[in-house]
Parts: structure tokens; sequence; C-alpha cells
């Protein structure tokens, strides 16, 4: 396979768990904010996002710490994390990244608990992660129509 | 940016639309259309993600402002997707890709291969690749011409049932 065939591999695998991701997220913030929209959606439906999330997150931690074995770890979770994603956030947390694993943790549980109402900070990472998600996919994109 | 994404999200509906309308078209080669379809069947439901995010009743709510960009950008990356690989493959299919097409055909059959034979197109400019996402192979113009390349032909169809 040629770069472009590689690339277009990249993008996908990327964009796959951004789209996953944003949908989640958007479902379980109207939750959140008690927005119209939360009016029609299905409370198991969001349930399941919130417990899709976790074990993104889970994955994305393991992928983190463990680099060697997370393939492996991410294929128990039937999570694919991509390298990229997992070095950018290497990148971004320099310094901070025992406190960040710590809290991917700390989210991943309140989602698992189903608790009701998830803390303000819960959000802002849920949007940082979707951020470097963002940024990633865009990236592969961009690669991949600039060949 | 709150209130600019609507008018964003419609435009991008009638940019997938408009691809829809050129899948609409009479397919002149019979090996083309079960692909046509297929394709067909991605745009509708890309365009599915894009009319439910227009009618999002919290579109242009702060609170969601960020999803609902990101939503948009990764539609809008779907549908310059499909513009810019399988819509010419299939606008601009002719006779060197029929050639090709139905060599792989052939190829598929003799080696039992468990999936449909992809679509190949004859204006790579980057020697054989594949994309398997959309069941296509590229080859090089002149490549009917010649014989030793062919085997890349098996090879890239080793790619997309690995990626399948």
């Amino acid at each position: 396979m040629a770069d472009t065939g590689l690339l277009a591999h990249e993008y996908e695998q990327s964009a796959q768990m951004a789209r996953e991701f944003t949908q989640a997220v958007l479902a379980i913030k109207k939750q959140h904010y008690k927005l119209p929209g939360a009016a029609s959606l299905d409370t198991q439906e969001v349930a399941a996002w919130r417990r899709r999330i976790a074990e993104l997150l889970l994955a994305l931690r393991d992928a983190l710490t463990q680099k060697g074995v997370a393939q492996g770890l991410a294929e128990k979770r039937q999570v694919v994390v991509p390298y990229p994603l997992v070095n950018r956030i290497e990148r971004n947390k320099r310094g901070v990244l025992p406190r960040f694993l710590e809290d991917i943790e700390r989210v991943a549980v309140h989602l698992r608990l189903d608790a009701p109402a998830l803390a303000e900070r819960d959000i802002g990472l849920l949007d940082e992660i979707g951020q470097m998600l963002d940024a990633e996919t865009s990236a592969a994109f961009r690669k991949l129509m600039r060949r | 940016m709150n209130r600019l994404l609507p008018g964003f999200v419609g435009d991008l509906h009638k940019r997938c639309r408009s691809i829809q309308q050129m899948l609409e078209s009479p397919v002149t080669y019979p090996e083309l259309s079960g692909y046509v379809a297929a394709i067909y069947a991605e745009a509708e439901r890309v365009r599915r993600g894009i009319q439910r995010l227009a009618e999002d009743p919290d579109l242009g709510t702060p609170e969601v402002a960020s999803d609902h960009l990101r939503t948009y950008k990764q539609l809008a990356e779907q549908v310059y997707i499909l513009e810019a690989f399988p819509l010419p493959a299939i606008t601009r299919y002719g006779e060197k890709d029929r050639y090709f097409t139905r060599l792989v055909q052939k190829l598929a059959s003799h080696v039992g291969y468990p999936l449909p034979p992809p679509i190949v197109t004859a204006f790579s400019s980057e020697y054989y690749q594949s994309y398997p996402a959309f069941n296509l192979v590229e080859v090089p113009t002149g490549e009917d011409a010649f014989l030793l390349g062919l085997a890349d032909l098996g090879h890239e169809l080793g790619h997309i049932l690995y990626r399948t």
C-alpha cells in the first residue's frame, strides 16, 4: 500500500474514535446541562454512552501508562487508541501527566457509577480530550487531502 | 460562530445532496452499479447525520457549541472524502478502469476472495494503492500495457482483506 492508503487508514482510525467520543460527550452534556434536546434522549442510551466513554478513557490511560502492552489491553476493551493521539497528549501534558491520568481515572469512575451529576471539572476534562482528539483527526485529514 | 454554524450546516447538506444527485445518474457499466449503490448509501448516512445536526434543538447553545462544531467538522470531512476518493472513481470510470475491475473480479473469483471485489481506477499518481474504507484500488494509467506490476493487484486485495 502506498502512503495515501496508510494516511487514509490513520485518518479513519482517529476519526472513528473522534466521532464516537463527540457523539457521546454531546449526549452526556445535554443531560448534564438539562438542555431542551435532552428530552429526546433515551436514558438507557445515555447510560450506554457513559459506559463507552469510561472504556475509552481507561483505554487511553492504559495507552499512556503501559505503551508496550497497551495494544493488548485496548483490544480487550475493544477500543483502538490511535498512537498519534497518545503522542499528542504526552507532548501537551509533559510535566503534568500523572495528574492528568488521575483525572482520567476519576472521570471514568464517575461515568461508570452512573452518578447523576458529573462535576464541572469532569466536563472540562472531556472537553479537553475532545479537543486533542479533534486536533489529531484534523491533522490526519489535512495530511490525507494534501497527498 | 454559534450564529454562523447553522448556515455552514445547511451548505454542507446541499453539498452532500449534490454528491447523491451525481450518483443518481444512470450507471453505464453494470459492474459499477453495486458500488454506486454502496457509496450512495454511505452519502445518505452522512446526509442524515447532517440533518440531525441541523435539527438539533440545542444548536447554538453555548454549553455544547464546541461539540456541535466538532460534529460539523467530522461530517464535513466525510463529505470531502467522498468527493475526493469514490466519487471521481465513479464519475470518471472508463474502459481502462473496466479492464482492471474485471481483471480483479476474475482474480478474486479464482482465489475465493471472500469480499465483494473492489472497483479499480486507472488514474493513480502513486503507483498501486488501495482505500479499504471505500473498497477502491488505484493503479497507474498505463499499467494495462504491462504484466509485471499486476501481482500488486493481488497485494492490494490483501490490504483490503486485512483492514475490513
